[in-house]
This record gives C-alpha cells, structure tokens and sequence, in this order.
C-alpha cells in the first residue's frame, strides 16, 4: 500500500489480501495478542490454551530468558532476577523506580534505570521486548503468516518518555507498530460503543499497576478523548500490597504502626525477598477470592519453615484498601470536572482491568453514576480484544463506511523552561491531536550567541515539578544585544502522542531541531545494539529477511501507485505521467533481482515521484469530502 | 537509469511541495468548506472537521511513504487548528478580522463604553459577595446566567458588525469586550467547579 489508497465505498480488500494485524494489550500484570478472525475479534491463546501471558521475564545464567508463566513460577525462588510489573518502569529514572518497593537492584544509567540481573543490566524496554517477542511469535503460530502490524495499548495518562520507550520495545521485539491506541480507548471500541449514535462514554480502568480514567465522546463514528486523568502509580498491586503489610503487622514481622512495614520487615530479616513474592502471590489469590466469598483464609508458608494462616474477611480487605478506593473515585470525579461531565449525563461506563473485579470499586462505581457499569467482556481481556478491532482497520481490512475514526488528546501539557526555572506551556493537555504550535523566546543576556532549550511535560507551574523530556541547544546565533534575537520553537505532536521539536532563530535562519528522544529514553544506538542482539539469538538471515520484505513493500508500492493511476489518472499531465510509467517499469525489474537496498532504493524513488501526485489526491479527496457533505444537506 | 530519473522526480517533487503549499495556504473557512463569514452553522461546521479530519488522518496513511504520512500529517494538524479556531467565537472573530488586515490587541482597553464598564463592575461586586449571600449557589447560578447572556449579546452584535455592517474597528473592540467576559465567565465556572 503506498499512494493514496481512496477505495470506492463498499470495497473492501479481497479475502486473501487480508493483513495479518494483531492488537496488543502489554499490560502490568498480564499481556495478551488478539486478532479479528472472520469479522470477530478473539485472543490468541498459547499452545497450552493459557490467553494471558504474565508479564514477567526470568533470567537465568546462560544470558537466557524465559516468558510468561514459567517466568511467573520462578518469582518466589528468584525473585531478584525475575522482573515482574516492568511496564511501572518504562521510560522512568531510578528516583522513580526505587519509590515503588521492589526487590531489585536499580542501576543509574544515562537515559532510563536498569534492572541489575545474572544476565547482565536491563532496561525496561528490552525485558517489555522479550514480552512482545512472545506474543508475536504466538501470533504468528496462530495465523499462520507474516505479520502486517500491531496496534499496542498505552494507559491514557503515559507521557511522551513512557510512549517512545513502549516503540522502541516493539522495535527490539521487530513488531511494525500501526498505533499506540490508549487503552480506556480500545475497551470502548470492544464494546461496540462506535456503533452507539452519541453520547460521552467513561472508561475506568484499574489494572494491575496503572489507574485510568478516559472521558470519551463518541459521535458520527468520531471517537475524541475529551478528557483523561489517572494515576500511573495505582493499582491492583497497591491492594496485594496492602494484605501483605497488614499480614506483617499481623505476625508481628513487622511494628504495628510501622510506616514501611515491607521494607522494615526485609532490612530487619524477619522475611527473605522470596518471602515476600510468596506473600505477594498469595495476597493476590486472597484478593480474588473475596470478589465471590466473603471470607478467606491468608495462608503462606515463610522461607523459615513458618506457617502463617490468617483469616481475611471482604470487610477487613475493603478497610485497609479504603483510602486506595478513595484515591480512584477522586480522580474518576476529577476527570469527569474537566470533560465538564456531571455523572448523570454519562451515556456508559466501562470497567477495564482484572481489579475491578472488586466489588468495593463496582459499588463505588455505581454509586457515583447512579447506574452500573457495563462489565460484559472479560475485564482482562477487552483492551486487547479492542486493539485488535482498530488493527484491524488500520490494516485496512475493513470497507470503507463500515470504519471509524479515532482522534485522541495529548494526556498532559508540553512546556519549555524559562527564566527562573518556571515552564511556559505550550501546548495545554487534551488538545486534539496530531498538533503543533510555535512560540516566539528572545536572549536575555549581551551577544548571546546559544540558547539552551529544556522541553517539559506536565501540569505545575515549575520545571522541577514537571518531567523533564529533552534538552538541547541552539547554537551558532549572531552576536545580537539582549531582547533583540527572535527564537521560534515549534512543537509538533504526532497522532501517536509523540514530540518533536524545532528551534529556529528567525533573524539569522539558524535551525536546531530533534525528534525527542526523551531524557529517560534510550539512544538510537542502544536501540540498533538491542536489534543486533536479538537478530544474533534468533540466527535469522536477515539479508534474506530483508530482501523478501523488500520485495512486499515493492509489490505494494506498485500495485497502489497501479491502482491510483487508474483511478485518477486525469490528473497528470503527459509528461508526469511518463515518468511515473518508467519509474514503476524500473521498480519492477529492480524488485525481481537480489539485492535489498537497490529494491529499497527504487521504492524512495517511485515514493518521491508520486508525492505530488498523492498531494493532488489528497486536495481532490478533501474537496469530494466537503462537497458530499453539502449535498447531503440540501 | 535510476539516478537521471531521480533527477526529474525531484523536479516533480518540487511541485508537490507546491501541492502542498496549495492546500496548507487555504484559510481555515476554505479549508472546512464555510463561508467566510462570522455567523456560523455549528453542527455544520463540525460535521465538515469531522469529514475532513476522517479523509486526512495519519491514520489513513498507516504505512504510505513518508512524504505522504508528512502530508498528512499538517493536514490533520491544520484541521484541529481550524477547528478550534472556527468553533470559537473570540478566535473566530480574531481570525477573520485578521484576514480583512485588522489586529485585535488584547490587552488595548480602548473602545470600551462607560456602560460597559458599568456592567463589569456590578457583576464584578455581585460576584465577590456570593459568600455572604443567604442562598450562594443559586446566586452564583443566576450571575452566571446573567453573563452568559452578556456573552450571547456581544456574539450577536459581533454577528451583525462584522458580516453585515462590517464595522471592522467596532467589531474588534466588541471582540476585547467579548475576550473580557469570556475571561470572567472561566472565573465564575471554576468557582462552580470547586463546590461541587
């Protein structure tokens, strides 16, 4: 697929042109891969029938990894080298990773922490790789076939770092990523809420390390975020960890008004780290089993050989994880403030993720709204099963008509620092995305010839509130006295929700410009280092891997720029056309021999040939648009 | 083969940055198909962001070189930014006075009548004594109401000076007085925000 693809309506691709495209839920505490299989969307289950696969990543001594629920089994015996709950970490620094108490070694490193294990030092991004690496290769397994492309689920909330790190994930696992869709966002699609004519639809979703709230207004198949708001540090893990705390208290392994009981209990001895996985593990089964009866019994046997049995009842749980249940419906409420949304005027909620499951949070839920959330679809599963909906169009695989359109928000404000260490906004959250705005900034000091640009994401007012993204420098500007320099930034935010910024001095032309790798992001040469590992362990041929994928996206290329001829021809002059007839004749001959980057090449080349006559396409296309709509109307 | 080729298709590229110019030129009336005018059709209008976002939406370009998804992309960027411009009436107001060569400066006061001024005042004072008021949430609605009226006014009268009488110095100082109720009108809605 390459020029404009404008299919009549009621077209859609032929059954064996169909793409593969997968959707990807990569969760906190589960994953899991969905496709569309004969117009119904449906996970993909393992070869032992296991849909979720646990996001945990075990490594062993032979630099080695193992996925999933072999992973999940070796959390208690080696719980320092099995890295559960990584998504908490992506794109984050070690400050932020050691508030979150876990049993890892954090190392500083420039750009995001690292997790020191047997194997050597990671990074969250490439333990989240090993993740989609076993999705896909499940996925594949399934469909039998090369895969077109993914759509993977972000929570509403992640920011730019946390956005950038979750591609480069897919990028070192070689998953082409269609979209990052946010998640509150894929559940609504699942349930067929683009169907429903109008109406604002909130979506909450409490995982197991990430709260989400997403105000959606769905009409004329327009899904916009209107507003979103969450708590990237609040999750169904927060209630495990409130059993656990309580159990410690409880056994006297840890003081009774002890702030920090989990790591009070650790530094003093009185439980070993695997302990307190197995504490984790078992909470969490405690958990679960008090959303169908009230009673249950706390049953762990500690490293020691002691036997801790204790009896929990639902009222007991819902006390010591009442303020947690607070915090969510503070926010739910908040973000219902800023979609300038009373509950009453909701048109439906969604409940995603395995935590509310809860019934506190249902009845809280239902409490506020005056109604009960709709809970039909597995709460575990519907992201995916959403994501794999909008993959599905993306693709491509959908007729024309029978599609919708998403349009998503910037989740929080970008901003530069300026004098005195306070960030100028410039462009304010829940704007409609993709966006871009430009502010003019002067020297403040006699023939200043570099300006330092600090590029911020977030709501308060002082940079050291905010989370820094990017850094760099504009240099080489002419000798001027202070005031008299024009600086133009410019922000350009893509429909993904990523940045890219520009600084020009306007006087001078002076340009500095970078597509923000984030500060707590990894370097492109990281990222290549991280390929080359992972092509070296899957001993791919990748000449051969390249050569073939060459040879598809020329077939695509010409078989759209065919397509786009017949279509709309009229447009070229003789001469233009000409030129398109020997460029496509060249792409073809280039495509049946064997060297990829000549195919690679002659595919720039037809590309470069045809933008104009895409950009004509485009301005004919707008112009039918508009028009069809005042026809519509007479 | 190839390299003289290359040679001619820069030449057409070339023109697609003309192409692109063209369409990234048209103002943001042309762009959303509405006539250059301050009175508006709402629901018309969104219908047409919405029809244009869903033809020029990266989305819609998933996977097309990368010329095209540029393309698209500062087109999806242009139609969010004509719609929240059009969508609003002070930004709608600036925006056209703008193409007719006339700048609004939002921080002047001039042109701004006694009555106007009056007006300000009052509810200014009605506002700052809600508190003391026996019943201070139907007071704080009613003031509300009574702005938001004042609002509708001046958009009323904006409709009237710029696409009719076109009083082009009068609308712009109608537009800062509409710019200075809206500013009030956030007061008085943030305040509502915090009690409930």
């Amino acid at each position: 697929m390459a020029l404009l693809q404008i299919s009549e309506p009621g077209m859609s691709p032929e059954p064996h042109q169909r793409r593969l495209a997968i959707g990807i839920d990569l969760g906190t505490t589960n994953s899991l891969v969905a496709t569309v299989r004969s117009g119904a969307s449906e996970v993909i289950e393992d070869e032992q029938g296991h849909a979720l696969l646990p996001s945990v990543v075990a490594y062993d001594n032979e630099g080695g990894c193992v996925v999933g629920h072999e992973a999940a089994a070796r959390s208690v015996s080696d719980p320092v080298n099995t890295i559960v709950s990584v998504k908490r970490f992506m794109g984050r620094g070690i400050e932020d990773a050691k508030r979150l108490q876990t049993p890892y070694q954090f190392v500083d490193a420039p750009g995001m922490v690292r997790i020191r294990t047997r194997s050597g030092d990671k990074s969250p991004v490439e333990v989240s790789a090993e993740i989609l690496k076993s999705l896909r290769s499940r996925a594949e397994r399934a469909l039998g076939g090369e895969l077109y492309g993914a759509v993977i689920t972000v929570p509403a909330y992640f920011d730019d770092a946390q956005r950038q790190a979750t591609r480069d994930a897919a990028r070192v696992a070689g998953i082409e990523v269609l979209r990052l869709l946010n998640e509150p966002t894929a559940a609504a699609i699942a349930y067929g809420l683009d169907a429903a004519a109008e109406g604002d639809v909130v979506v909450f979703d409490l995982g197991g390390g990430t709260f989400d709230v997403s105000v959606l207004r769905l009409s004329r198949g327009v899904f916009e975020v209107i507003a979103t708001g969450g708590d990237s540090a609040l999750g169904g893990d927060d209630f495990d960890r409130r059993v656990v705390e309580w159990a410690l208290r409880e056994t006297g392994a840890a003081e009774a008004g002890a702030e920090r009981p989990i790591q009070d209990a650790l530094a003093s001895g009185s439980i070993s780290p695997g302990d307190l996985r197995a504490m984790m593990v078992e909470a969490r089964r405690a958990k679960e089993s008090l959303t169908q009866q009230a009673l249950t019994t706390f049953t762990v046997r500690l490293s020691g050989s002691t036997l801790v049995r204790l009896p929990l009842s639902v009222e007991r749980f819902d006390a010591l994880t009442a303020d947690l249940v607070a915090r969510s419906i503070s926010v739910l409420r908040r973000t219902l403030r800023d979609a300038r949304l009373s509950p009453g005027e909701a048109q439906a909620v969604v409940l995603v993720g395995g935590a509310t499951r809860m019934p506190s949070i249902r009845r809280s839920v239902a409490q506020l709204f005056g109604r009960d959330p709709l809970s039909g679809i597995d709460p575990d599963r519907v992201v995916a099963l959403g994501a794999a909906m909008q993959a599905n169009l993306l693709a491509g695989n959908r007729p024309e008509g029978d599609d919708w359109l998403l349009l998503d928000v910037i989740p929080l404000s970008l901003g530069l620092e300026t004098m005195g260490g306070l960030v100028e906004r410039i462009i304010p959250r829940n704007s409609t995305l993709p966006i871009a705005r430009a502010q003019e900034f002067t020297t403040f000091r006699e023939g200043q010839t570099a300006l330092a640009i600090h590029v911020v994401q977030g709501e308060r007012d002082l940079v050291t509130d905010c989370r820094s993204l990017a850094r760099f420098e504009l240099r080489g500007i002419p000798p001027m006295s202070a005031g008299a320099a024009r600086i133009r930034v410019s922000f350009q935010v893509d429909a993904d929700g990523l940045l890219a910024v520009s600084a020009t001095e306007l006087s001078s032309g002076v340009a500095a410009s970078i597509t923000v790798r984030p500060s707590y992001g990894l370097s492109d040469e990281e990222i290549a280092q991280m390929l080359q590992d992972s092509f070296a362990q899957a001993g791919d041929d990748r000449r051969l891997r390249a050569l073939r994928e060459q040879q598809v996206e020329a077939q695509r290329m010409i078989e759209a720029t065919q397509a786009a001829l017949i279509a709309d021809g009229e447009l070229l002059s003789e001469g233009e056309r000409s030129v398109i007839d020997a460029l496509l004749a060249k792409t073809e001959q280039t495509a049946a021999g064997t060297d990829p980057d000549a195919i690679r090449h002659a595919i720039e080349v037809l590309a470069l040939g045809t933008e104009s006559f895409a950009a004509r396409r485009m301005d004919q296309a707008i112009a039918r648009a508009l028009a069809g709509r005042r026809v519509d109307e007479i | 083969m190839l390299e003289s080729l290359r040679g001619r298709s820069l030449a057409l590229r070339l023109s697609f940055e003309t192409a692109l110019m063209h369409l990234l030129r048209k103002n943001y009336f042309e762009l959303l198909g509405q006539p250059l005018a301050f009175r508006i059709d709402r629901a018309q209008l969104e219908r047409a962001f919405r029809d244009l976002q869903a033809t020029v939406h990266p989305d819609r370009f998933v996977k097309h070189p990368p010329g095209e998804r540029r393309l698209a992309m500062q087109l999806a960027t242009m139609a969010n930014e004509a719609w929240q411009c059009l969508s609003d009436p002070v930004q709608r107001a600036v925006y056209l006075l703008q193409l007719r060569g006339i700048a609004v400066d939002p921080t002047s006061r001039s042109g701004f009548e006694p009555g106007f001024l009056m007006q300000q005042m009052s509810w200014r004072e009605t506002f700052e004594s809600i508190g003391c008021l026996p019943d201070p949430r139907s007071a704080h609605e009613t003031l509300r109401q009574e702005v938001v009226a004042g609002r509708d006014r001046l958009v009323a009268e904006l409709e009237q000076l710029i696409d009719i009488d076109r009083l082009d110095d009068l609308a712009a100082s109608r537009v800062r007085q509409l710019m200075f109720v809206e500013r009030f009108l956030e007061q008085i809605e943030a305040i509502g925000d915090d009690e409930g």
